[in-house]
């Protein structure tokens, strides 16, 4: 990895969902990546435009189609795996060898049952669990790039002691760490990356 | 999107993350349950219950010493 290694994370965005997106903002945070997320982006341009930009600029993906269960309404949500069907048609297309994909989803295997054209990637089931999730992440990471890595006990372990302090000081100012809207993504990955920087083990 | 987090919540933050106040977390993992010294990188012990990890936080810290614990979704047991 280059310290300017950007990873595309396209996931669920609800609070359901959000004790997952955190432990995986933090662990690729951890690992010295940069997540790109669409709402970190420029806002004005059309959505497709800003998801081509944030697919050309990452080298690493993620694509989480965990959510697949029908609306109020009968419908189930389409954008991540139409998302994760863009990116990965411009790794086929531009025979891009730099480009890593992981896919994940909630339980193993069940993506044969609704979407079975992905098989041969990178799939892993996080079951929900975000210390599944961190391990789903930081392992494939670690194969994706050749680098020695923190393991990801270690990576769980600190993800705690951080949400422990994040917790104690936005709580201090009326701002809910589980709500996915208390603050923009980019003011989430920004406290992570401080947390991170000045991070001293003993 | 506009930042609503101001200079000093980051600077807290910061400061947290460097501290090493004694306090012990307990933290559910896929082996068990760890008990984790702040601001250490590996647990000094796991358990198989939540319960003998308590047991095991309280021995190790001091008497003033705040004990932590952890859920699986990553939040704090109040």
């Amino acid at each position: 990895m280059s310290s300017t290694d950007k990873i595309f994370i396209n996931c669920p965005f609800d609070n359901t969902y959000f004790p997952i997106l955190k432990s995986i903002l933090f662990t690729t945070v951890y690992l010295g990546l940069e997540p790109l997320i669409s709402e970190t982006s420029d806002s004005g341009s059309h959505r497709l435009g800003k998801i081509k930009r944030l697919i050309q600029n990452a080298n690493y993906s993620i694509h989480d189609i965990s959510r697949i269960e029908l609306n109020d309404r009968g419908f189930p949500r389409f954008n991540m795996p139409f998302e994760c069907g863009v990116d990965l048609g411009y790794k086929f297309f531009t025979k891009s060898n730099k480009k890593k994909i992981l896919i994940l989803d909630a339980e193993r295997y069940r993506y044969q049952e609704f979407m079975s054209d992905i098989a041969g990637n990178d799939i892993k089931a996080h079951e929900n669990e975000p210390e599944t999730a961190v391990k789903n992440v930081r392992d494939w990471i670690r194969v994706s790039s050749g680098k020695k890595l923190p393991w990801a006990s270690t990576i769980w372990l600190e993800y705690n002691e951080f949400t422990y302090d994040i917790n104690n000081i936005l709580e201090s100012e009326n701002i809910n760490f589980n709500d996915i809207g208390a603050l923009p993504f980019s003011d989430w990955i920004q406290l992570i990356k401080d947390w991170v920087e000045e991070r001293e083990t003993i | 999107m506009a930042s609503r987090i101001k200079r000093s919540t980051r600077y807290k933050l910061k400061e947290a993350s460097k501290s090493n106040s004694g306090r012990f977390h307990v933290v559910p993992t896929s082996k068990g349950w760890s008990v984790k010294k702040e601001g250490a990188k590996r647990a000094i012990s796991t358990s198989h219950t939540k319960d003998s990890a308590v047991r095991v936080a309280k021995a190790r810290s001091s008497k003033d010493g705040k004990i932590v614990i952890h859920k699986k979704d990553g939040t704090i047991q109040k």
